[in-house]
């Protein structure tokens, strides 16, 4: 779409450059009188002698002689003077009614020039604004035009964008479908995995408790025929014994972990562990299940059915 | 909704896990009610010198007669080491000791003995103790005693008892009408035994102050009953009471200020208190029924005795601030001469069983579940006194006609004479810790 106000600089400098012309042109045509000619003037200086003071007389005479000559020559001169100004007068007279026809005629020269000059101008401003017309209405039928263009492809575009957009989010929502239903089968996966892993676990630790107990059995029985219950010990009392066994079901160490208030208790419990020296069935216990809870065990001795 | 599930199933396996981890409890409540096993090595003699005693051997019957200790004979150990380089822990495994101890006596420089003792722990192949004592050469058997305490201390957590001492009264027939009686003071163990008092008349109920520097004992010797004190150091004696009737059954206040007896003056046996400084008698009972054998309990706030108020012979106990008389006895048909143990806790007495026939013997009752062991099957069982530190029982009992000092640890457990070798004996009384 063109501006319109594109066309403004053009036709205010068209303008312009029409004025400037007709301005310079007019100087030619209108100031064309004659330049004034300035007469020079002249200072006449009076020379005073003070040596002369004393010839004064003389020069008076001189002076009125003088100026009876002078009179007389100024009165021939004025005669020549009134002569030569009606001379000088008439003469100017023809000159004015010369260049008074002069200036008619240029005036009427100047008039049909720019009667001329108008009518030019204005045929060329009815030119121009016919052009300028001409070129807005075109310009118009284009903005019209390319606004047409413009909204169709605008239009176009749009259409073209919102089918995008729909296939975009239609694609997005299958994806998103896909995807979903996909996590599901995941998760659902997953669970069961978890869930095969926990009823493996289960069973393992079913199988491992199974074993632990066993074992706790195995262990309770062996101490219990170790410990030498001592005859300060009384129903109640309670020494808990902290076990590290090898993998090999030797007696690392023992020690007590919780004391009974009893040192002689507490060390016949440690005793009875240290007596024993070796659980050889721990050595057939799997190796994880060894490290989770035979590595390091705990013994409570809590003497039950003693007489006091 | 996944998610929870997921999580759910997440926690659960934690869960498991950490129960997996959790460590293996083994309760061990029963055992073997056994003896600790010790082997007590012949101490090497390295003084040169010819020893009267054989300390190890006096070490090891101590510990033996305890009922807390199971000495090795020493003809099954497999060798005599005297320092610890010597000790081959392999060997008392094998020989199923749980703790062995060795010594050595030397001679030093000033004429004494020293005696170096050590006990290891076999099982833990560790020492527990060592320790050097400097002993004359007569007192040997003080220092058995001595050492056979600090490894009874160490391996039972109680006090020993075998430097304490033991009074009894002997009788014997010189001839027809003729009787010599004599009040004796020996080692626990009944050796060293001395004649600390003879009379032609009997002598009763000997009581040792709480501090054992003293003895009350009733003495006939004036033809009538009168309760006397003696001091052990000087020999020193006094006669503290005499009133008309029975006087009997002295027994020492804790603090040692005062004496619980019984008198009959008033009619009837009453047990009376008597404060020694001031003199001052006072009664504590009132009944028409007999009430004799007083003894303090530990806090000396309260008095057992026995008393036949309820038909047959039992034994209450009589709070002496309060005043309040409780019958701690209910079980069997006589139970008489009751001792508490420096605890409070068990009572021992002489105890006859409902249709136990006409036997006598030593009992010991739990006052905390009041239930009752008989610890003897003499059948003849009397004056029972127990070991400060409440191991032992001593009691006099009949062999054949004549009287003989008895023990049994009060698990019953372990049972032993008394070496006597003249007359009768009885009314044992066992020291309290002595200094």
């Amino acid at each position: 779409m063109v501006d319109f106000r594109s066309y403004i600089l053009p036709t205010f400098l068209a303008l312009l450059i029409h004025g400037l012309v007709l301005a310079l042109l007019s100087t030619h045509w209108i100031d064309h009188s004659e330049p004034k000619r300035s007469m020079p003037r002249h200072i006449q200086a009076q020379m005073i002698d003070l040596n002369a003071l004393a010839e004064r007389q003389a020069e008076q005479e001189r002076i009125t002689q003088e100026k009876a000559k002078q009179a007389e020559a100024a009165k021939a001169k004025a005669q020549r003077e009134r002569e030569q100004a009606a001379a000088e007068k008439r003469r100017q007279e023809l000159e004015r009614k010369k260049a008074k026809a002069e200036a008619e005629r240029k005036a009427k020269q100047e008039a049909e020039r720019k009667r001329q000059q108008e009518i030019a101008r204005k045929r060329e401003a009815e030119q121009k604004k016919k052009a300028e017309l001409a070129a807005r209405k075109k310009a118009e039928a284009e903005a019209r035009k390319r606004k047409a263009e413009e909204q169709a492809r605008r239009e176009a575009e749009k259409a073209k964008q919102e089918a995008a957009e729909r296939a975009r989010k239609e694609a997005e929502r299958r994806e998103q479908q896909a995807k979903a239903e996909q996590e599901l089968q995941q998760a659902l996966e997953r669970e069961r995995q978890a869930r095969a892993k926990a009823e493996a676990a289960a069973a393992a630790r079913q199988q491992s408790q199974a074993v632990i107990g066993d074992i706790r059995s195995y262990i309770q029985a062996v101490l219990q025929d170790s410990w030498r219950i001592p005859s300060t010990a009384r129903n109640g009392m309670e020494a808990i014994v902290t076990i590290h066994l090898l993998p090999s079901g030797e007696v690392d160490q023992a020690y007590i972990a919780k004391s009974s208030g009893n040192a002689a208790f507490d060390n016949t419990a440690v005793q009875a562990v240290y007596r024993v020296q070796s659980f050889p069935r721990v050595a057939d216990v799997d190796p994880i299940l060894f490290e989770r809870q035979l590595r390091k065990l705990q013994v409570k001795f809590k003497p039950e059915g003693l007489r006091w | 909704m996944v998610k929870l599930n997921q999580l759910l199933v997440l926690a659960l396996a934690a869960l498991m896990s950490m129960s997996v981890r959790a460590e293996l409890v083994v309760e061990v409540t029963q055992g073997v009610e056994s003896p600790t096993r010790i082997a007590v090595v012949p101490f090497a003699n390295d003084s040169g010198l010819a020893l009267s005693e054989d300390v190890a051997d006096l070490v090891q019957q101590d510990l033996g007669r305890s009922g807390f200790f199971e000495p090795m004979a020493r003809e099954n150990m497999l060798g005599f080491p005297s320092r610890r380089a010597d000790v081959y822990f392999r060997d008392w495994r094998i020989s199923r000791m749980d703790y062995v101890v060795i010594g050595r006596v030397e001679n030093n420089a000033s004429g004494q003995l020293n005696i170096t003792y050590e006990l290891f722990d076999v099982l833990r192949e560790e020492s527990l103790m060592t320790e050097p004592l400097s002993v004359p050469q007569g007192g040997l058997r003080d220092a058995a005693h001595f050492i056979a305490d600090r490894i009874f201390e160490e391996l039972t957590g109680l006090k020993g008892a075998f430097s304490t001492q033991i009074v009894y009264v002997t009788a014997e027939q010189l001839s027809a009408g003729k009787q010599r009686f004599r009040l004796k003071l020996a080692d626990w163990d009944g050796a060293r035994a001395q004649t600390i008092l003879e009379s032609p008349e009997p002598i009763l109920s000997p009581a040792w102050s709480m501090d054992g520097s003293k003895l009350a004992y009733v003495s006939f010797e004036t033809s009538k009953p009168s309760i006397y004190v003696q001091h052990l150091a000087t020999g020193k004696r006094e006669r503290i009471q005499s009133f008309p009737g029975l006087n009997g059954a002295p027994a020492w206040s804790p603090d040692g200020n005062q004496l619980a007896l019984v008198l009959s003056r008033d009619g009837n046996p009453e047990i009376y208190v008597l404060n020694l400084q001031t003199r001052e008698l006072q009664r504590i009972t009132r009944h028409y029924g007999i009430d004799t054998e007083p003894n303090w309990s530990p806090d000396g706030r309260s008095l057992i005795f026995t008393s036949d108020r309820g038909g047959q012979p039992q034994i209450y106990r009589l709070d002496l601030a309060s005043r309040n008389l409780e019958r701690l006895t209910f079980e069997g048909n006589y139970n008489a001469s009751g001792r508490l143990t420096q605890d409070g806790r068990f009572l021992t007495m002489v105890h006859r069983s409902q249709g136990g026939g006409n036997g006598f013997d030593i009992a010991v009752q739990d006052l905390k579940t009041d239930r009752v062991d008989i610890l003897t099957r003499s059948g003849l069982a009397e004056s029972p006194s127990i070991a400060p530190n409440g191991s032992i029982v001593i009691y006099a009992t009949q062999e054949g006609t004549r009287g003989v000092l008895s023990a049994v640890s009060l698990d019953g457990r372990v049972q032993f004479r008394m070496p006597a070798n003249e007359g009768d004996v009885r009314e044992p009384a066992w020291s309290p810790y002595l200094r």
